[in-house]
């Protein structure tokens, strides 16, 4: 009997999203302070704050017990907590990416550079973007890893998934920054977008040819506008940024590419499906 | 002791006198549920169910009851965040209630649907048409049979995820094997409880002689349901 997923919906591909865009947004962050642009730092380090802020808050509105949500935050110092779990290392990158973004940002913007001194040594700052882009790093492979990690779900019980949404976060972080007109972001929107492009219907073909559950979602998946719609802009926007080098085409890049990020994981949640005995 | 569940699927006539029976014993809400001949404990929204499985060639009906199946290997424990999945000295997976926050992980691991959660709308809808009204209508007809849930700590709760507890609460902590009550009210013999640490227990027996066998061996979970028949 096969099942499709109705446990995990459209608010967690809401939330998971809005992980992506932060994960790659806080390395560009990182980069653009690197170079000295203090203002295009200050903007991926404070999305490094709001956005996986917002998604946590997504995730604590989902649960049955709302109260307890502030078990999301560092959950590894829970004494109750599984480490065994994917969602309690998950949970405490988040918390520990919008603890350092927030760090890291804090002397980039004028009212708090006089309160965070730690920003007037260089090499604090430094230790802080590269822990900060690490951690984004790790929140975009976790939003992957979560649904790779158990046999439940065929569909999703793969290692295309991480890598798919690694290479999404590439998409969706970069596209942020191509969205602001930021044309050194580009390649990387072309090369984040084509890789989950090609690695989505990779997926979509192995699942095809897999167990009867995976085969279900992909033939389902290959029938909704959401994974077709994806795949397609996804595309698009790869090839927009590759062969547009102005601001403009930057910019629309940008824009399909998170457009194609969030119909991804939706389809991929969606129709996440089961077999059962 | 190690209990053991058993299903005979040949003896079963689907009247399910064991979903009625866990529903009292647990305090389920019956209205919240979604029953459907085609169906697992996490698409029905109870601890257990019965579905009905029909063939053309020859017609027939058999019916395939589903609970938990209490995996020795067990994927929900393991991805619980909070730890709330546990198992007890006698192999029996539960969830504590108090701990459970309700993020659907487990439900979203356990590879045979016996989780599920009460989402709130369901309960708010399933208020506003409650049992006891349907017992009070019914009572100018001799009265409908309808008792409290037995107090326990895995007694249904709507804020948190659940599932079958092989009637746990009815175990006295003696070594003594118990009934759970779908056991207790099946009119047929067709559940069967077993202790497969007792050398002498007929249901143990017939999973030691391979009479009974899991549902889906490939998964390699283990578990401690065992079916007849299938």
């Amino acid at each position: 009997m096969i099942v499709r997923n109705q446990v995990w919906g459209l608010p967690i591909a809401v939330e998971m999203t809005l992980l992506a865009v932060a994960s790659f947004a806080v390395v560009w962050a990182y980069i653009f302070w690197r170079r000295g642009d203090v203002k295009a730092a200050a903007v991926g380090g404070a999305l490094g704050v709001v956005l996986p802020a917002a998604a946590l808050g997504i995730l604590a509105s989902e649960l049955l017990k709302p109260p307890t949500a502030g078990i999301l935050v560092l959950p590894l110092l829970n004494p109750h907590a599984n480490l065994s779990s994917w969602m309690v290392w998950g949970a405490s990158g988040i918390s520990l990416l919008i603890l350092l973004s927030l760090l890291f940002t804090a002397p980039l913007i004028k009212p708090f550079d006089k309160i965070a001194v730690w920003g007037r040594d260089r090499r604090v700052m430094n230790a802080l973007g590269l822990l900060m882009s690490a951690f984004g790093v790790f929140v975009a492979l976790y939003t992957g890893l979560v649904l790779a990690y158990e046999r439940g779900i065929p569909f999703w019980h793969s290692a295309a998934v991480p890598l798919l949404a690694l290479f999404m976060g590439v998409a969706a972080g970069s596209g942020l920054y191509g969205l602001l007109g930021r044309v050194e972001t580009g390649k990387w929107i072309a090369l984040g977008s084509g890789l989950a492009a090609l690695i989505y219907l990779i997926h979509l073909y192995l699942s095809l040819i897999g167990p009867a559950a995976a085969a279900f979602s992909a033939q389902g998946a290959m029938s909704d506008p959401a994974a077709l719609g994806g795949v397609a802009l996804a595309l698009a926007a790869a090839a927009v940024a590759m062969f547009g080098r102005k601001r403009p085409s930057v910019v629309a890049a940008g824009a399909l590419a998170i457009v194609a990020v969030i119909l991804i994981r939706m389809s991929l949640l969606l129709w996440g499906a089961w077999d059962f005995p | 002791m190690r209990p053991v569940f058993v299903i005979d699927i040949n003896k079963c006539v689907g009247c399910r006198s064991c979903v009625a029976a866990c529903i009292q014993e647990h305090g389920q809400v019956f209205t919240a549920a979604k029953p459907a001949n085609r169906g697992k404990p996490q698409t029905v929204k109870l601890r257990t169910w019965v579905e009905w499985r029909e063939s053309e060639d020859p017609p027939a009906r058999r019916f395939m009851s589903s609970l938990c199946y209490h995996c020795e290997d067990t994927p929900c424990q393991r991805v619980c965040p909070t730890g709330a999945t546990y198992k007890t000295p006698e192999g029996v997976v539960l969830v504590d209630k108090d701990l459970c926050i309700g993020c659907g992980y487990c439900i979203i691991a356990c590879p045979y649907g016996s989780r599920y959660r009460p989402e709130p709308h369901e309960w708010r809808e399933a208020e506003e048409k409650p049992l006891v009204k349907e017992a009070e209508a019914g009572a100018a007809y001799g009265g409908v049979l309808f008792k409290p849930p037995v107090p326990n700590k895995w007694a249904f709760r709507v804020d948190a995820v659940d599932k079958c507890t092989f009637c746990y609460h009815r175990y006295k902590g003696d070594g003594k094997l118990w009934t759970p009550a779908c056991v207790e009210v099946c009119p047929t013999g067709s559940r069967l409880f077993g202790d497969l640490d007792d050398p002498s227990d007929p249901v143990a027996e017939l999973v030691r002689s391979g009479v009974a066998k899991l549902a889906r061996p490939d998964l390699k979970t283990g578990g401690r349901v065992y079916y007849v028949g299938l």
